[in-house]
């Protein structure tokens, strides 16, 4: 703890122009599968900015293009299969997509914290925890051995883990899965990075220790001053935690908005229906889905993608052309021709 | 206390829980207990023979010929008078050394490359696989004897030949754990950690496939002292006057019905020393099998 307050507390105070840039801003990122004969693009057109601080949710269905997103701004997609086809990916003014592969490395775990889905699989079973943690420190500060397993014991303990001193010499089967993904996100956050992604980073947990860990990324967040992408599929981490939220469907951001709007003011169809989808407790009603399926990669619609399951879609303006991202306000965007007229649904209280 | 603490905690050497365990399971097998303690013996005994003040192994002694077993001769004397315990000891030296050459050049050509194959994968890979493959198809001990009939009667270039022959069995194994280690999403954590590559194939890959890969030393290692004993009962090894279990054999070969002792001992040694090297190599692929989850 006492080290983290030392080096998190020592930034100093940014200049407000400097301020107003966002820590992260992709532009018209394009991410194609390559198959053997065909590129088929997969997420198109993705502009996501993400201020200095914020807590932003990415948020859509699986195969929605949400994890592929958050790979490719640390340039981990595996360009066997998966490639950027072209946009802008800026950390802070730097075009990362325009940097070296050993110019990554260093960004990656040093200005880039990621947390993965699955904490059972992301820690190697052959190492100890201390191990794993230590040669993260390692690798980007210069620190001897017995600093960086002092720093990897403070981790553990800002993370929440009891009784570090003993966990530390622990191997990844020896712990619990909260446990580990609290070791991933000691991992994550070992060099305090500016931007944390978080893939899923609860999806793989049972629902107490989902609000534990939720509750701890929220405060890491505040405390070391991080902006912060967590994806996900349920909406109930998105309440949780996230400042402003971009619903992601078919590859393409649908709308996007603070929190609060996006649950009290949907101004997408999709978005409407994935609240609607949302059981309430207390109230005896069937589960809600959406009608159909997505479509899949490489097929989809020529106008709005959702529009062959929307109940809204009016012919032929939804199915003509390709729909724009429409800036409704400063913070909001719509992808629906119609999310003026229209007048959405969003939690009943 | 919590029931987790009880269960996995001993008071102290935590950090060595996982190796201790694989030794416990080890030590467990009285076999290759067994094995081991014999093997380091033999080998002891071999490095030991100059300092153990036993005879020269290769100072004749014409008025000592064929000798039984005596306290001066503990294995009695072979056709020229020399000291049998000493050559053999001389031999089991030669052996092993012979055998290490062999095993060190499959390891040295066959995991670096595998791994880097496992990793890459692509055109690449099925390439190389497919010329490792031919490789194994060669028979190992009918290439040593090319090799020896090109540079000469020396047992170096003939065990490297051998061990050339044994690289793709090093290759495959290393190459199926890098294919399958790369996929783990410890490797991508690692990966999004900014670790450097050769650092993630040397400690997560490397590190989670050296139980498979010990185990295939120890086969290639008893096949070793096996195509060492052969070259050298062809001529085609070690030279005399020096010793080898095999050449000791061929010339013991002639003496089968007077000295039948001549040929039992080096055979012996070459049985012992091979059963315990596959003894252990079985113990450890146990050992090693139980630990996976």
């Amino acid at each position: 703890m006492n080290w983290m307050m030392r080096t998190g507390g020592a930034a100093p105070a940014l200049p407000t122009a400097e301020q107003a840039e966002p820590a992260l801003l992709v532009e018209a990122l394009q991410i194609g599968l390559v198959g053997a004969r065909a590129v088929t693009p997969v997420v198109t057109g993705l502009d996501l900015s993400l201020a200095r601080q914020e807590v932003l949710g990415l948020v859509g269905e699986s195969g929605s293009g949400k994890s592929l997103t958050s790979l490719a701004i640390a340039r981990l997609l595996d360009t066997r299969s998966v490639r950027v086809l072209h946009g802008s990916v800026r950390l802070f003014g730097r075009d990362l997509l325009a940097c070296s592969e050993a110019e990554m490395r260093a960004v990656r775990g040093k200005d880039i914290g990621m947390i993965f889905q699955d904490p059972m699989t992301s820690l190697d079973p052959a190492f100890t925890t201390g191990y794993q943690l230590t040669s993260v420190i390692r690798r980007h500060t210069a620190v001897d051995k017995q600093a960086a397993r002092r720093r990897a014991v403070e981790l553990l303990g800002l993370v929440g883990i009891g009784d570090p001193r003993r966990r530390i010499d622990q191997y990844p089967h020896q712990l619990s899965g909260g446990m580990r993904q609290r070791v991933m996100i000691a991992m994550a956050i070992a060099c305090e990075p500016r931007v944390l992604i978080a893939d899923e980073p609860t999806t793989a947990l049972d629902a107490t220790t989902q609000a534990q860990i939720l509750e701890l990324i929220k405060n890491l967040a505040r405390t070391l001053r991080m902006s912060t992408i967590i994806t996900t599929h349920d909406l109930g981490v998105i309440a949780e935690v996230c400042d402003t939220v971009a619903v992601m469907y078919a590859g393409q951001i649908v709308e996007h908005a603070t929190t609060e709007q996006i649950f009290y003011h949907p101004q997408h169809p999709y978005t409407e229906r994935l609240l609607l989808s949302l059981p309430r407790v207390g109230v005896e009603q069937e589960m809600l889905g959406i009608p159909g399926a997505p479509p899949r990669a490489g097929d989809f619609p020529p106008g709005c993608r959702f529009a062959p399951r929307c109940e809204y879609v009016t012919k032929p303006q939804c199915v003509a052309n390709p729909v724009p991202l429409k800036q409704l306000d400063a913070a909001r965007g719509s992808r629906c021709v119609r999310s003026e007229q229209l007048t959405l649904q969003g939690v009943r209280t | 206390m919590t029931l987790q603490e009880i269960s996995i905690a001993p008071a102290a050497g935590l950090s060595e829980a996982r190796r201790v365990g694989t030794l416990h399971a080890f030590g467990r097998r009285r076999l290759a207990v067994a094995a081991v303690v014999v093997f380091v013996l033999i080998v002891l005994a071999a490095l030991l023979a100059p300092v153990l003040g036993l005879h020269n192994p290769n100072t004749q002694a014409l008025t000592d010929r064929l000798r039984g077993p005596s306290w001066n001769h503990l294995l009695g004397t072979d056709e020229l008078g020399r000291d049998q315990l000493a050559r053999i000891l001389a031999a089991t030296k030669i052996s092993l050394w012979a055998s290490c050459q062999a095993t060190v050049v499959g390891v040295v050509l066959g995991v670096p490359i595998g791994l880097a194959m496992g990793l890459v994968g692509g055109r690449a890979d099925s390439v190389i696989s497919r010329a490792f493959d031919s490789l194994q198809s060669i028979p190992p001990l009918i290439l040593a004897i090319a090799i020896v009939a090109i540079v000469g009667r020396n047992l170096t270039p003939a065990m490297i030949a051998i061990g050339i022959v044994f690289s793709p069995t090093f290759y495959r194994v290393s190459r199926a754990a890098a294919s399958t280690i790369a996929g783990e999403t410890y490797i991508e954590a690692s990966r999004s950690m900014g670790q450097r590559t050769y650092k993630i194939v040397l400690a997560h890959v490397l590190g989670n496939a050296s139980s498979a890969l010990i185990v295939q030393v120890s086969t290639t290692f008893a096949f070793g002292i096996l195509a060492e004993a052969a070259l050298s009962y062809l001529g085609l090894g070690v030279q005399p006057p020096s010793a080898s279990l095999g050449s000791m054999l061929t010339s013991a070969a002639n003496l089968l019905n007077s000295s039948p002792q001549l040929t039992v001992e080096p055979g012996v040694v070459i049985i012992v020393l091979v059963l315990c090297v596959s003894l252990v190599g079985d113990a450890l692929r146990d050992v090693s099998a139980g630990e996976l989850r």
